[in-house]
């Protein structure tokens, strides 16, 4: 991240050179000030929160399922989730984009974020399920003893003392969706352009410091969240 | 108030027997009652049916003669007491003794108040802020007992709610336990595997036996044991 952070404000940095010739914040601020850099990070940013929701509420009720059924079949369960990841990308993007042509939703954004949830989806699942069977299914049951409804059992007890597992499902599932290329690529057909692909757009023929700089503002949001699951599933609550 | 069990039975799935068959007893209001028997009898399981955590495949419970069988468990006037004390990690402890009344919709101001009260009378006030999972195991069962009490049941159950104490502490709670009834006059159904907390604490007891009737003694005030 620090030689990043360098080469983003450096101008011709290049090898046997230990450190940059000179300093500017000249790449930094046109990577950031393109019209182009900003709507993808912004239609990126608004697809790996939606695939994460998405992913956290189908999550759910399937990873508190899977929690009461056995160790044994509950693993082999999320194990089965996880099988499409063994596939090659472009495999599994191409797999995936048939069936959102036949669907009617190739080059969407919905299109993109249900073709996220494959790899998104077992990740969240496998947090979900582990952090379910963790805990103690009773004190739902002392909830309701003490007069709580379905509703506020959900929301006074049992939302917040998920909450770390929550805050490390939905970071995991932000970074899988937000890394995605192949994925984006070819479910998206090249009208829903998100950060990423600008970034592998710009490996091959762009300047070292704005690739420099585009990688920094792909690993910002990802690093916030991952940092901020990081504390919260330490809290003891 | 009445609460009535009137031929009660329950077999759980994987089981080849009756756990509860034809139990029925009538619950007197104000006493302490306390449910013996060894265990695997089926105590905690009546207990759960008179919550209404576990459907009975026959019988009724009935209050005031009305049946509760549709009821839910969070419209019943009864708060369970546990085994282990069950509190709410992510709330401080004069939050976890105010849920009963949040849940009823009680301002944070007035249920925090009366909370504050509770927890005077269960001799934890200097605790309040206290995160639950900081207290020992005599601390957070006076939690969970003044949390139940604060919901203002009908009838407390509890679930050999000192049994994950040491002897100290378990004398101690059945102390406050024996206080707090005499200034509240709650209803309470103990279950207990410890014939002298029994002994000590009920006013009257059941005794249950595999697949047999309950046994009803009331007890003199002679052969309580005094609290001490």
């Amino acid at each position: 991240m620090l030689v990043l952070g360098v080469q983003a404000v450096s101008v011709r940095w290049f090898f046997p050179e230990v450190i940059p010739h000179s300093l500017t914040l000249q790449p930094l601020r046109s990577t950031v000030t393109d019209p182009n850099v900003a709507s993808s990070f912004v239609t990126g940013l608004c697809l790996s929160l939606a695939v994460t929701s998405v992913a956290i509420v189908l999550a759910w009720p399937a990873a508190r399922t899977l929690a009461g059924v056995g160790r044994g079949l509950g693993a082999a369960v999320v194990g089965v989730l996880f099988l499409p990841s063994l596939l090659p990308a472009v495999g599994l993007a191409m797999g995936v984009d048939v069936m959102l042509i036949r669907l009617g939703l190739a080059g969407t954004f919905v299109g993109v974020l249900l073709a996220h949830l494959v790899p998104t989806l077992p990740y969240v699942v496998a947090v979900l399920t582990a952090a379910f069977a963790r805990r103690d299914q009773r004190i739902e049951a002392q909830a309701a003893t003490l007069g709580a409804g379905p509703l506020q059992r959900l929301r006074l007890v049992t939302v917040p003392s998920m909450r770390g597992a929550l805050m490390v499902g939905a970071a995991l599932g932000f970074v899988v969706s937000w890394s995605q290329y192949t994925m984006t690529l070819l479910a998206g057909s090249g009208r829903v352009v998100t950060l990423t692909m600008v970034l592998f757009a710009a490996l091959s023929g762009g300047s070292p410091s704005t690739v420099a700089v585009l990688s920094l503002l792909v690993a910002l949001p990802a690093g916030a969240l991952l940092a901020a699951a990081g504390r919260m599933s330490g809290d003891p609550s | 108030m009445t609460l009535r069990l009137d031929r009660i039975r329950h077999q759980f799935a994987d089981a080849d027997h009756l756990l509860l068959d034809d139990i029925s007893f009538i619950l007197e209001q104000g006493e302490i009652t306390c449910v013996v028997g060894p265990s695997g009898v089926g105590k905690s399981t009546l207990l759960h049916i008179i919550a209404g955590l576990v459907l009975p495949d026959g019988g009724s419970v009935m209050l005031d003669d009305i049946a509760l069988d549709k009821v839910p468990t969070h419209r019943r006037p009864f708060t369970l007491l546990m085994q282990q004390p069950q509190l709410f990690a992510h709330l401080d402890v004069v939050d976890n003794v105010a849920f009963g009344l949040r849940v009823r919709g009680v301002g944070r101001k007035d249920r925090r108040e009366s909370a504050r009260a509770w927890l005077e009378l269960v001799g934890i006030a200097h605790l309040e802020k206290r995160a639950v999972v900081n207290l020992s195991g005599g601390e957070q069962q006076r939690v969970a007992l003044a949390r139940a009490l604060a919901a203002e049941p009908r009838v407390l159950l509890a679930d050999e709610p000192f049994a994950s104490v040491d002897a100290s502490a378990r004398h101690e709670l059945q102390t406050l336990l024996l206080e707090l009834h005499s200034t509240l006059g709650t209803t309470i159904l103990l279950v207990t595997h410890d014939d002298t907390e029994a002994r000590r604490l009920a006013h009257r007891m059941l005794e249950m036996h595999t697949g047999g009737p309950v046994e009803s003694t009331l007890l003199s005030r002679q052969s309580r044991t005094a609290p001490v």
